[in-house]
Formats: C-alpha cells, structure tokens, sequence
C-alpha cells in the first residue's frame, strides 16, 4: 500500500503525523465548542417535541448521548439522521 | 556474602509484611489513599490467574479478583466461555537467592471453580470457587518465602472521574508473578467499537495503559484499593510499525478442537504467537455490573438503575426516556410545521459537518 505521506524522512513524517493528529483534535474540540453553542438547544428541542407527539418505542435510546454531547462527526450524522427519522414518522 | 543475601531477603521479607500489615490496618480504618508500593502489596492479596478451557494448562488465560469472603472471583465473560475445566490459581511471590542467581521457591495453588453468574453483554462472570478458601483455615496461606493473606476487594460502584489514578493488577502472559501497572482513567464512554466477543458493549471506562493477553478479567484498583473494574482488552493500534516488526509471547499450544496438544511425556507444548499491536488505550468493564452479577450470584435483588443526567445505567444498558420522565406535552406546533422546522434544521446541520469535515467553516 503506498503511504498517503510524501516520501521524506522518518522525522519528517513523524512530525507530519503528530501535526495531522494536533489539528485533527483541534478540529474536533470546535466542532464540539460550535455544537454547543450553534446546535444543541434547538437539536434538543426538535428531539423532545418530536418524543412527546410520537410513541415511546420509538425513541432510540443510544442517541442521547449523541444529542448531549455531541462527540464527534459520526455523532452529528447520527442527531441528523435521528432527526430525519422521527420528523418523517410524524403524521400530518 | 552468602549470609549477607539472606540477611537482605529476610529484610524485604520483613519490609514486604509490614506493608501488607499497614495495608489491612488502614483499611480496617476506614477509606484512605494508598501509596503505590500499598496497592501493589493489596493486588498480591487479591487478584489471582484465571485459568480456563478443555485440558487446561497451569498457565493463566486471564486474571480475576476475590469480591467476596464466600468464595467468590470476578474475571471477564470471555475468559472462562466455552470452558468446561475452570481453575483459580492463587500464585506465591517467588524468592530469589541473588548470589546464585536462582529462584528458590515459586509455588501456587489451584482451586476448582464454576461459573455461578455471568452477564455476556457485560462481559464479567462471576465464579464460585471451590473449597472456599476464606472458610478453611488457616486464611494465612504460608510457603517458604512471605505469607499471603487472601483478602477480598471492596467494588467502588460509582464511575471514577478522568484523570484518576489507577493500578491495574495481574498475571499476563503466562508469567508467574503478579504485574502490576499504573494509569489513568481517560474517560468514561458508550463504547461502540470495541468488542472482545459479539455482544459485549456498552458503557467502559477507558484506561491509558496497555494492557497484555491473559490481562483480561485483572482487577483495577483506585488509590484506595477498591476495584474500579475488570480489564476487558485493549484497543488495536490503527497504525503499524513502519519497519513491520510484531511483539512475540509463548502461549500453550491448542488443536483445532481447543485441546492442549501434548508430547509424548505428557508435558504441554506451547507456540509462538504474535501479540496484537496495542494501541495503549485499555477498556474496563465498569465495578458496577460486576457488582450485579455478583449479587445474581448470591441470590440478593439487583440494585436499582443508576440515574445520570438524562442517562438511566441499568445493568449494561443505557436505557432513556422512560415513558414517566420524557417530555409529555408537546408545543403548540402542528405537526406540519414542527416536520418543517426539523427537516429544515436537519438541512443546517449537515452543512455545518460537511463543513467541518473538510476543514472549512460556513
């Protein structure tokens, strides 16, 4: 498998890979910061007025943690999807 | 010089059991903080190898831990599944004679257990050993080198806070004397993408320390000698070794059918195996379902589900939103408008990750 990284020195790709895993973490501590702020109270929101108007079993029990916390990416694709799910159950 | 090493050992020997005894009085005292040295002498007392399978070999599958003074060993589920032949293994310190670079004695004793209590999901089983060792005097089991007075650890039910210290005890890869290692609790998370066997899931603590084969089902110890949880595993390495070069350790030789293969005298044959690239990110069952399991075991009612934020724990599952504490009243929007404004939201959202997964802010 070719290496994703230029072919430099061992250093160099060791550097290059710490700086790859320091912006990834950058990267995810504003996603997280951003969803506070931007996201989480009207997610939360849309989540338990959909809950109250649609049975109990439909709640998936895993998201809360997702809406809480929003962790990473796959947490926010999942509150999307989650979202997505419930409001297409709503009758009109 | 001869006189002198024994003058040394039979010094540690004193020092090793002056420990143990401050170890027991500050806990008949009371909660404390333990030093390191403390802990480990505390890990000696209580943890022991788990040895399992068809056939078994006396080296440990994986590790365990007295939790109760009627016989009780907490070790993880896949430790012991499958297992028709369970044994305890309570291992003796070894002695060393340093100036004929020797081991005078290292010796063990094994009892028979069975599976009294297990909860797959969770991974922890709960066995029942056989004669109880608490019940037979004399508790102080004595060999040639210091004594070892069994002792049975204290489960701390309450999830620990990242950053606490954490002492991680048992017997790894086949190694007859206790290990002990140091880390730290990195988080308490729902975790979803690490399983040692198909249905074990759900909420572990994380550990930042690399654990070894036959580390699972090892106690892990807070600073005040209270176990915290059970060692499950540990999280592969996604990277690999530029130069390709993989850990190697012995472990017994089995045939297809899990058998111990044996040579001609009858002794077990073992192979070289390669270790699994760690990623020194350890998962620990949580003490709280081994402390369900343990009540199961000895027929007590299980404790009611613990409530964290908007998380209800019961046993392994994170259960939300039971009917009596979810929102009951819903908004004056239609239905329509409500589906409006979450599709719309939905729509927001996305962007905004697409966005952040290709490094761009919108």
């Amino acid at each position: 498998m070719t290496s994703p990284l230029p072919s430099t020195t061992r250093e160099e790709r060791q550097a290059a890979w710490a700086r790859l895993g320091q912006e990834s973490l950058a990267l995810q501590k504003d996603m997280r910061e951003q969803y506070y702020t931007r996201f989480k109270t009207e997610a939360r929101r849309l989540r338990d007025d959909l809950w109250a108007r649609l049975p109990v079993d439909t709640r998936d029990p895993q998201s809360v943690l997702f809406y809480d916390y929003g962790l990473n990416l796959i947490s926010l694709r999942h509150i999307a999807d989650d979202l997505e799910r419930l409001s297409k159950m709503l009758p009109e | 010089m001869r006189a002198l090493a024994i003058f040394l050992l039979t010094c540690l020997s004193t020092v090793s059991v002056a420990q143990k005894a401050a170890v027991h009085n500050q806990r008949a005292q009371g909660p404390t903080i333990m030093s390191t040295p403390q802990l480990h002498q505390w890990a000696i007392s209580s943890t022991v190898a788990v040895v399992a399978g068809p056939n078994t070999p006396t080296e440990a599958l994986g590790s365990g831990v007295w939790v109760s003074k009627d016989g009780y060993v907490a070790t993880c589920w896949h430790v012991v599944k499958n297992a028709s032949d369970i044994q305890v293994k309570v291992a003796y310190p070894g002695v060393y004679d340093l100036e004929k670079n020797i081991l005078v004695s290292a010796s063990f004793t094994l009892y028979a257990a069975t599976v009294a209590a297990s909860d797959e999901k969770s991974d922890v089983a709960i066995l029942k050993v056989s004669p109880n060792p608490f019940a037979t005097p004399p508790l102080v089991l004595t060999n040639v080198g210091p004594k070892i007075k069994l002792v049975s650890a204290d489960l701390r039910t309450a999830l620990p806070n990242p950053g606490d210290l954490a002492l991680l005890a048992g017997y790894p890869l086949g190694k007859p004397d206790l290990l002990t290692q140091t880390g730290t609790v990195a988080a308490v998370a729902l975790v979803y993408d690490f399983q040692v066997t198909e249905v074990s899931k759900g909420v572990r603590i994380i550990l930042s320390l690399v654990s070894n084969p036959a580390n699972s089902g090892g106690p892990v110890f807070d600073s005040d000698g209270k176990v915290l949880g059970l060692l499950e595993g540990n999280y592969p390495s996604p990277v690999k070794d530029e130069s390709q070069r993989q850990a190697l350790y012995l472990r017994p030789k089995r045939d297809a059918n899990s058998n111990l293969v044996r040579d001609a005298n009858g002794e077990p044959q073992f192979e070289i195996a390669p270790m699994t690239q760690n990623s020194g990110i350890s998962v620990v069952v949580p003490a709280r379902f081994v402390q369900s399991a343990l009540d199961r075991a000895q027929g007590k009612a299980p404790a009611p589900a613990q409530v964290k934020g908007s998380v209800v724990i019961k046993d392994n599952e994170v259960i939300n939103a039971p009917p009596d504490t979810g929102p009951k009243v819903a908004s004056s929007l239609s239905n329509v408008e409500l589906k409006r404004q979450a599709l719309l939201f939905c729509r927001h959202f996305e962007v905004f990750s697409v966005s952040k997964r290709s490094g761009s802010d919108n």
